[in-house]
């Protein structure tokens, strides 16, 4: 097996542009495309705080399950897809608890998220929870 | 710092995929709008949506998976529930495609959202 051993990769005919090759060999990708560009572990108990993550300069507890993730590097444009789960200890196993973005009240933007913790299955228009073990991961295209 | 300047990746042999050091990129991933109808926001690898009926999605994939066992994660928000919209795979899943329901968790009712998000990650074929 060769191993080519570099810092940093480029696109030689544009530079955010390199092919990858499937598995399989059926198909090409680019590799930039399919590389999560954010992601965050936090928790949302006490003083709200990361746990782990990338490409994020800060996170700021808006109120109870609310946070917003601040990107050290922008998105090209606010249609990036999100994928979230929450968790805790301390909820019920019968709880359902959504991780959802506040795009309705704050929408998101290329340098910034607002997401909110809550129970979905309460007939309460919203109950909101700090949860401990938050997970999101945001792919799209960097500025 | 080295930095290696190309277009285009390969294993050694020309043809099979390069290993990215305990790494794996995504698949697809897709942002859409089935609020009022269904409106591809931003995409990759997925090649349309299938409305299947309120709250009944089908996502096709330009590329095929090697097989139907790759990892889909989704995710809702925005109208008419921020806080009460969930989703799930139906089940239905082929190498090239897959079903999702999106719901009011309350109700359990199905219903169109306005931003749904999904994620594959596998192998291509």
């Amino acid at each position: 097996m060769s191993e080519i051993k570099v810092d940093t990769l480029t696109g030689k005919t544009s530079a955010g542009d390199i092919t990858v090759t499937s598995e399989g060999g059926a198909a090409t990708m680019q590799l930039q495309q399919g590389l999560a560009k954010v992601w965050a572990a936090y928790n949302m108990t006490g003083t709200a705080s990361i746990k782990d993550s990338i490409n994020i300069s800060s996170l700021v507890d808006n109120d109870i399950g609310e946070c917003q993730i601040f990107y050290s590097n922008s998105f090209s444009n606010a249609n990036y897809a999100t994928a979230t789960c929450p968790g805790g200890a301390a909820i019920s196993d019968a709880a359902i608890i959504t991780l959802t973005a506040l795009d309705s009240s704050t929408p998101r933007t290329t340098g910034l998220i607002r997401l909110g913790a809550a129970y979905a299955n309460s007939a309460a228009d919203r109950t909101k929870y700090d949860t401990a073990f938050n997970d999101a991961t945001f792919h799209g295209d960097l500025a | 710092m080295s930095e290696l300047r190309t277009d285009t990746i390969t294993a050694s042999d020309g043809t099979s995929p390069v290993t990215l050091t305990k790494q794996s990129a995504a698949k697809a991933w897709v942002s859409f709008d089935a609020y009022t109808s269904i409106s591809v926001s931003e995409s990759f690898g997925v090649s349309s949506i299938d409305d299947d009926a309120t709250g009944d999605f089908g996502v096709n994939l330009s590329s095929a998976m090697s097989a139907s066992t790759y990892a889909v994660q989704g995710t809702l928000d925005g109208s008419p529930y921020d806080n009460r919209a969930l989703t799930s795979a139906t089940g239905t899943k082929t190498s090239s495609a897959f079903d999702v329901v999106t719901l009011n968790a309350n109700t359990g009712g199905l219903l169109d959202f306005d931003n749904n998000y999904y994620l594959v990650h596998g192998d291509l074929a």
